[in-house]
């Protein structure tokens, strides 16, 4: 089975491993315990062509900005989920500046912008945001609403590209 | 006015013999060049000399002609495959230093040894009025280590490329993952430049990690070497490293199985030489009873 490397990217608190705990095991804690280096789990994944693919998801210490992350861990890296947190603007400031700074980094790279905490705003915030973002996703950890998604769709994007034209 | 004959020249008999008379020569040229290029052999004779001619001239002119044709080339093809080689010459160099360190060793170790005959002589006197004999005193230094996982892992991305493991009670990838994260997050801590960290210490377990240059070979134990063992084994990782070096070149679904089947191998051969020592180890006891008996 084929495997791909995937980051979980974005600010501190904006619930990277709460996405990463919902996605591999179906829980959601709801205190909020910092990320320390790196936790690396794994999930199989069946794609929409019946395939299947095994996602290497490295949940890293949030970061304001993705320049001061271990350059290293970068490495290898086939897909990038970029969370921010809808209920802090602070969280979304330097969106722009990640983003081009990673697909330099990793011009081959399948990247996914997602907007995390729904459970948390309005649908007025959402759709703010949403006008000044091209948002891939809207997802709660909590309620785990579009987080399997957001995974799948980065997945088959991950495939599609490996496959020859 | 006056009347035009209208007869061919061509077909003209007359004609037809005035252009025979002239072009005698040109014909008798014609039939022998058609002679010449219909057969083989007259024509072999007279262009073999001049093909050999120019593929003289080419051998002669080549170097000169297509040096920077060929240097480019090679600097491409090398450019190309600069993973495979340095995957190919890792294990070399390692084993021509870790050859030059064991003969460093080996001329200290025969240095002390010579120091230490003299006063150890006391030592074993001592030991024999006890009843201690001195393959016991050497058996006890030994440790007892097993080998529990091995992994392949490639280098940066963490992605297991092969493992295999007694148990089988982790989940290797996320094993895999984990050590490429903690290998990663303390060589780029402590900015070392080219070193790699080479062992990771848990209570009794110890995890050994091979760096090559697109993978790395994590062993993880149960007891911990010393540093002779560290050395041995360290050349068995070369000799392992051999061994896959093909097979991680083109990683495809069919590389796992085939890593796994040389890592088995691998444990075979560990737990062959712990067997033998153990065995050693039970007879020396057994006869130590009898005796006592």
């Amino acid at each position: 089975m084929i495997s791909k490397k995937v980051m979980l990217a974005g600010n501190f608190g904006v619930g990277k491993t709460s996405l990463f705990n919902r996605f591999i095991q179906d829980i959601f804690d709801e205190r909020y315990l910092t990320t320390i280096g790196v936790k690396v789990d794994s999930k199989v994944v069946s794609l929409d062509n019946d395939d299947q693919l095994k996602l290497m998801i490295w949940d890293i210490a949030g970061e304001v900005s993705q320049t001061k992350v271990p350059q290293t861990y970068w490495l290898g890296a086939s897909g990038i989920l970029y969370v921010f947190d809808l209920t802090r603007p602070t969280t979304f400031e330097r969106i722009e500046e990640d983003i081009a700074f990673l697909k330099q980094k990793l011009p081959d790279c399948v990247i996914k912008l997602i907007g995390n905490k729904k459970d948390l705003v309005s649908t007025d915030r959402i759709e703010e945001v949403k006008s000044k973002f091209d948002v891939d996703a809207i997802t709660s950890a909590k309620t785990g609403e579009q987080v399997e998604d957001v995974f799948l769709a980065l997945a088959n994007d991950i495939y599609a590209q490996t496959q020859p034209m | 006015m006056t009347k035009r004959t209208n007869i061919s020249i061509d077909s003209d008999p007359a004609m037809e013999k005035v252009r025979a008379i002239i072009m005698q020569k040109e014909r008798a040229e014609i039939e022998e060049l058609h002679y010449i290029l219909d057969n083989q052999e007259e024509l072999s004779t007279r262009v073999i000399p001049i093909i050999e001619g120019e593929l003289e001239f080419f051998k002669k002119q080549f170097p000169k002609e297509f040096e920077h044709v060929i240097h480019k080339l090679i600097d491409h093809r090398i450019k190309e495959s600069q993973d495979s080689i340095l995957d190919v010459m890792y294990p070399m160099v390692g084993k021509m230093v870790q050859k030059y360190v064991n003969q460093q060793f080996q001329l200290i170790r025969d240095r002390l040894d010579n120091q230490v005959e003299r006063s150890s002589i006391l030592s074993r006197l001592f030991n024999r009025a006890k009843g201690i004999k001195e393959s016991d005193v050497q058996l006890s230094e030994l440790h007892d280590i097993s080998i529990e996982e091995i992994y392949v892992i490639q280098k940066n991305s963490g992605l297991l490329i092969g493992s295999a493991s007694r148990n089988e009670t982790v989940d290797p990838d996320s094993v895999a993952g984990m050590l490429t994260a903690i290998k990663l997050f303390v060589e780029d801590a402590f900015r070392q430049g080219e070193q790699n960290l080479e062992v990771i210490q848990y209570e009794t377990y110890e995890i050994f990690l091979q760096t090559f240059h697109t993978y790395s070979i994590a062993v993880a134990m149960n007891g911990a070497l010393s540093t002779s063992q560290k050395v041995k084994l360290r050349e068995d990782l070369f000799k392992l490293g051999e061994e896959i070096n093909p097979l991680v070149q083109q990683i495809d679904e069919t590389t796992n199985g085939k890593i796994r089947e040389k890592l088995e191998l691998f444990f075979m051969s560990a737990l062959q030489k712990q067997e033998k020592y153990l065995s050693r180890r039970e007879l020396h006891l057994l006869s130590k009873n009898t005796n006592k008996k």
